[in-house]
């Protein structure tokens, strides 16, 4: 295997947080905060330069509230609200993940990014453990950078200025049914809404998209993209299977292994993501809280 | 539920395979008791982690003779002194790594190795993990239609292509890993797509890089269906991941796993040590 283009990124020292990068492509382990209490501009500056750094960054043993969360979420931004899915009662800018012991289907079992298929996707997605499995129930992420570098010059370029379509409902999901009916036919894993008129489940967003705050350009594709803008599905789909193998090629991930009270954030504009279903039996509980991004370019 | 383990401990580190084995010193003869419940470990678990070992060679070698006769490589130079052992070297110039494909070990040869010791002698400080699928779960997850359309299928296993170079290209380009001359021994093989496992009677998926064509097929025609195995069977439910450091073994099975060594660690030099065991013809 020729070697990925991966750069080492530890450009300054930290002094408020220790960052123990994980894998090579991507993903660091931060120590020295409790996310319980308020940070000071200082330290959240190191950790957000960590997350631009290493596209996803964890915090082991930590012990929050919904509202701690929510209000370490609200540092990055604002809160984005998921169209499909029902929040808690108490906490609409909170969602539960939960898997129990007598499901099958897990939520999120594919690589994709959040919320591609919205107009303005979720920059971020903070996930918190709350109960985990003994083993297995791990995630994958994917650096998008990374997926774009190992593209060839001529790929590069016919893939700039080509838009993906993204469809947050589509009968294109393994199952062949939209969420709704996968609900009612009892195959659905969170329960579902109705998204509001206003709120837009189908968008066009470039392929190779710039991260607005580090500059780097990455490869935006994920299992929602059903086809390029202004090509047929089969005229499509050679290409952008293609695109998808690159983006999840080993080298190009990381692996976590989480525990109860282990924290992540990612960021969606240039990582994908897979929740790995193989605890049948146990029961997995995460609180997510993502964060409202900009329309890709 | 598997029966309890006495002398060891054995933690689980994912829901497809893989798990690590605590209380066991290698470097000391281990009695029979204690290797039936690493053997047991091993075929439940597909492939077996032990961390803080400190092996000589000759240790490391009287570990993996417990397992069977060894499995000599034919197309990779030994280290001096121990023809059974490989070492598997990066370094902080080398741009190729070995092993960086999702495969299963010599499975071009008539008797692939049964199962592969991999001992960590250098680490980087993060990267170079080494990816693994379990391959029962693979074929398991087929509809009973493609079961049947594999159903006596076999293959052709090439060891000399290596991404449409040959070995002993591939090992000059970027890497210090050194090629010898495999004195004649076959290293193009027919097996069964799906085998047998020998020892716990499981069906398993058996492809991975090594597999060229199915058997009396032409490449073109194999392709569609061959990419499609190969994707299948490593996709992350199948999977486990495992992060290693000085002192750490690995021993995983071949008749039932495949496995990825990531290339993921420019500038920073990995060493192990290898020895594989001797296998049977795949049924």
């Amino acid at each position: 295997m020729s070697e990925a283009q991966i750069q080492d990124t530890s450009s300054q020292a930290y002094e408020r947080i220790q960052v123990k990068r994980a894998a090579g492509a991507l993903g660091a382990e931060i120590a020295g905060v409790d996310l319980s209490k308020p940070l000071d501009d200082a330290t959240f500056g190191e950790i957000h330069r960590a997350w631009l750094e290493n596209n996803i960054i964890f915090f082991r043993d930590q012990d929050l509230t919904p509202d701690d969360h929510l209000a370490f979420a609200r540092r990055f931004g604002d809160i984005h609200i998921h169209p499909f899915n029902k929040p808690l009662d108490d906490h609409p800018e909170v969602l539960e993940i939960l898997k129990t012991e007598d499901e099958e289907r897990n939520n999120g079992g594919r690589w994709h990014t959040d919320q591609m298929y919205t107009a303005k996707p979720a920059k971020g997605t903070m996930l918190y453990a709350r109960e985990m499995p003994p083993y297995g129930g791990d995630t994958m992420f994917s650096n998008l950078y990374l997926g774009y570098e190992a593209l060839s010059d001529g790929m590069k370029a016919m893939l700039s200025g080509l838009k993906g379509i993204n469809n947050g409902d589509s009968r294109k999901h393994p199952s062949g049914l939209t969420r709704m009916e996968r609900e009612k036919a009892g195959l659905g894993t969170l329960k579902q809404v109705v998204p509001p008129p206003d709120v837009q489940t189908i968008s066009s967003h470039p392929i190779i998209r710039t991260h607005p705050e580090t500059g780097r350009k990455a490869l935006y594709v994920g299992s929602h993209t059903e086809r390029f803008d202004g090509l047929t599905d089969e005229e499509s789909a050679p290409i952008l299977s293609y695109l998808m193998e690159l983006t999840h090629r080993p080298e190009f991930t990381f692996r976590l292994r989480w525990e109860v009270g282990t924290l992540t954030l990612w960021d969606n504009r240039c990582c994908q993501h897979f929740a790995i279903n193989d605890y049948t039996g146990f029961r997995r509980r995460v609180h997510k809280v993502t964060i409202c991004g900009d329309t890709p370019f | 539920m598997p029966e309890a383990y006495r002398h060891i401990d054995v933690a689980p580190i994912a829901g497809a395979l893989g798990a690590e084995v605590r209380g066991a010193d290698l470097s000391r003869p281990l009695d029979d008791a204690a290797f039936a419940e690493i053997r047991r470990a091993f075929l439940e678990n597909n492939v077996i982690f032990f961390h803080g070992q400190s092996l000589t060679s000759d240790q490391f070698l009287v570990f993996a003779q417990r397992w069977g006769r060894i499995h000599r490589h034919p197309y990779v130079q030994p280290i001096d002194g121990y023809p059974d052992i490989l070492e598997i070297l990066k370094t902080e110039t080398d741009t190729q790594n070995f092993g960086g494909r999702w495969h299963t070990d010599q499975s071009f040869a008539p008797r692939p190795a049964l199962g592969t010791l991999l001992y960590a002698l250098e680490t980087p400080t993060h990267g170079g993990d080494t990816a693994f699928a379990n391959q029962y779960l693979a074929y398991e997850a087929l509809s009973d239609g493609m079961k049947a359309m594999l159903d006596g299928l076999r293959a052709v296993f090439n060891g000399d292509q290596v991404h449409g170079q040959s070995r002993q290209q591939s090992y000059l380009a970027g890497g210090s890993m050194q090629a010898r001359d495999t004195g004649g021994e076959q290293t193009v093989s027919l097996h069964p797509v799906v085998r047998t496992h020998p020892e716990t009677g499981r069906k398993a998926l058996y492809v991975g890089s090594h597999t060229q064509m199915f058997e009396k097929m032409s490449e073109t025609e194999s392709l569609p269906l061959l990419d499609f195995l190969r994707a299948h069977a490593v996709q992350p439910e199948f999977t486990c991941r495992f992060r290693w450091a000085p002192g750490s073994l690995a021993f995983w099975d071949n008749r039932c796993t495949q496995h990825c060594a990531l290339n993921d660690y420019p500038g920073r030099r990995r060493r192990m040590h290898r020895i594989t065991i001797q296998g049977d013809v795949p049924a």
